[in-house]
């Protein structure tokens, strides 16, 4: 778009090639490589959107321990299926939860929670009992309303896609990579340097919006996820590890 | 725009966009804060960048307005202090560098920006006109200007540079 060596005469005077050599030089001299690689970018336009609409969560999650306090006392229990949910898990739009345990708590961003244990593929690697998705942890603080909270074992990453979903790997060869990230001051933020993901070939993968419809989860492919993540890169996900550093699970966190 | 297409339009870019943004802006960090600013942005309206048809071009635009409100707002000096230090002429030792720095520091902002567009980005007079939003015989009398202004803090003729 700029060529260099176009010329245009309609305001030159003597002088002007001097001019224009030295400022080339000048702009030459600030070159060099960005500081952030494109992906890194990318992730941080991504938490500027998050952070919008993640901005109503206080005032939400206040309304869901009104709304929570006030059903308990009336009924006497809480009226979810599952187990005890946060109040704050009351107030947002957390996907329904098909099996009896608590979702992971996360006031302002909430985990998609796991598929229940019939949906599961069978050899899957992760039993429901025994699903991070589905351990009782201690609710976050009303305070931390814009932070997912990861249980012991998990970790949360920006993910996006390497490549087409056409080319799936698996293993050291998985087409998917991602930045880690952690909570601060209320915010997901960086905290790594970005890494391919190596997944197990039996890795569970559930996902709700953006990457499949609705704020419900579902169980996806690794086909569908690579696919769907190439429109929708630097998602927010729960990542869990087998011992070897092979991802078995991965979770992407609903995030309103 | 892909992520692969807007990485690589990134990538290819990048330094030549914070060139530009270093002349008109005259300090280094504050350039490359306002180009990578510009490129956040650019990716979170990429599809508004992509109908553009001139993705570079609304870069800069968008980094120019950047740097422009950082000024207005006073803020930007302070800043770059803060963060970065000592102003860009230390990043650049060479003395004919830091004379034309300091020269086109002297001249208003909207002459820095016509200058770049065209002496650096080769647009003739009409197309820098477009992209500033000024009349044409507006440009032509910023760019007059400009030479002059810098003509004149620059000890020499300006052909001495090339040396």
């Amino acid at each position: 778009m700029m060529g260099s060596d176009q010329h245009h005469d309609d305001a030159s005077v003597p002088g002007d090639d001097g001019l224009r050599l030295a400022l080339r030089r000048l702009a030459d001299s600030a070159g060099g490589t960005p500081a952030l690689s494109g992906a890194e970018l990318r992730a941080r336009a991504g938490h500027r959107r998050r952070r919008i609409g993640l901005a109503v969560v206080p005032s939400a999650a206040a309304a869901g321990l009104l709304v929570g306090v006030t059903a308990f006392a009336l009924t006497g229990h809480h009226s979810t299926d599952g187990g005890p949910t946060t109040p704050a898990q009351s107030a947002l739009p957390v996907a329904p939860r098909t099996s009896g345990a608590p979702t992971v708590p996360a006031s302002g961003v909430s985990r998609a929670p796991g598929a229940r244990a019939s949906a599961r593929p069978s050899g899957s690697p992760t039993a429901t009992a025994a699903s991070p998705s589905s351990r009782p942890v201690p609710p976050a603080p009303i305070g931390d309303a814009a932070c997912a909270v990861p249980v012991k074992g998990e970790s949360l990453v920006l993910l996006h896609a390497l490549g087409a979903a056409g080319a799936l790997r698996t293993g050291t060869d998985s087409m998917l990579s991602a930045i880690p990230v952690s909570c601060v001051h209320g915010r997901p933020v960086p905290s790594g340097p970005q890494q391919a993901l190596a997944t197990a070939p039996d890795v569970v993968v559930t996902t709700t919006a953006p990457l499949s419809s609705g704020s419900d989860s579902r169980l996806s492919s690794l086909q569908e996820l690579v696919t769907e993540l190439t429109g929708h890169p630097d998602q927010l996900f729960a990542v869990r590890r087998d011992a070897s550093g092979l991802v078995t699970r991965l979770d992407e966190v609903y995030v309103r | 725009m892909s992520p692969e297409e807007f990485d690589e339009f990134y990538a290819g870019s990048w330094s030549r966009l914070v060139g530009q943004l270093y002349v008109m802006t005259g300090d280094l960090a504050e350039a490359q804060d306002v180009v990578q600013e510009a490129y956040v942005r650019a990716w979170r309206r990429r599809e508004e960048l992509s109908a553009s048809g001139a993705p570079e071009a609304w870069v800069r635009t968008v980094a120019w307005r950047l740097a422009v409100s950082r000024w207005r707002r006073a803020r930007s000096y302070l800043s770059a202090l803060v963060r970065h230090g000592t102003p860009s002429e230390a990043a650049g030792p060479d003395p004919e560098h830091a004379a034309l720095v300091a020269a086109l520091r002297k001249i208003p902002e909207e002459q820095r920006r016509v200058v770049v567009l065209h002496y650096l980005c080769d647009l003739p007079v009409a197309e820098v006109a477009e992209q500033t939003g000024a009349p044409v015989g507006t440009v032509k009398v910023r760019l007059a200007r400009a030479r002059a202004s810098l003509a004149r803090h620059l000890t020499g003729d300006l052909t001495d540079l090339k040396a």
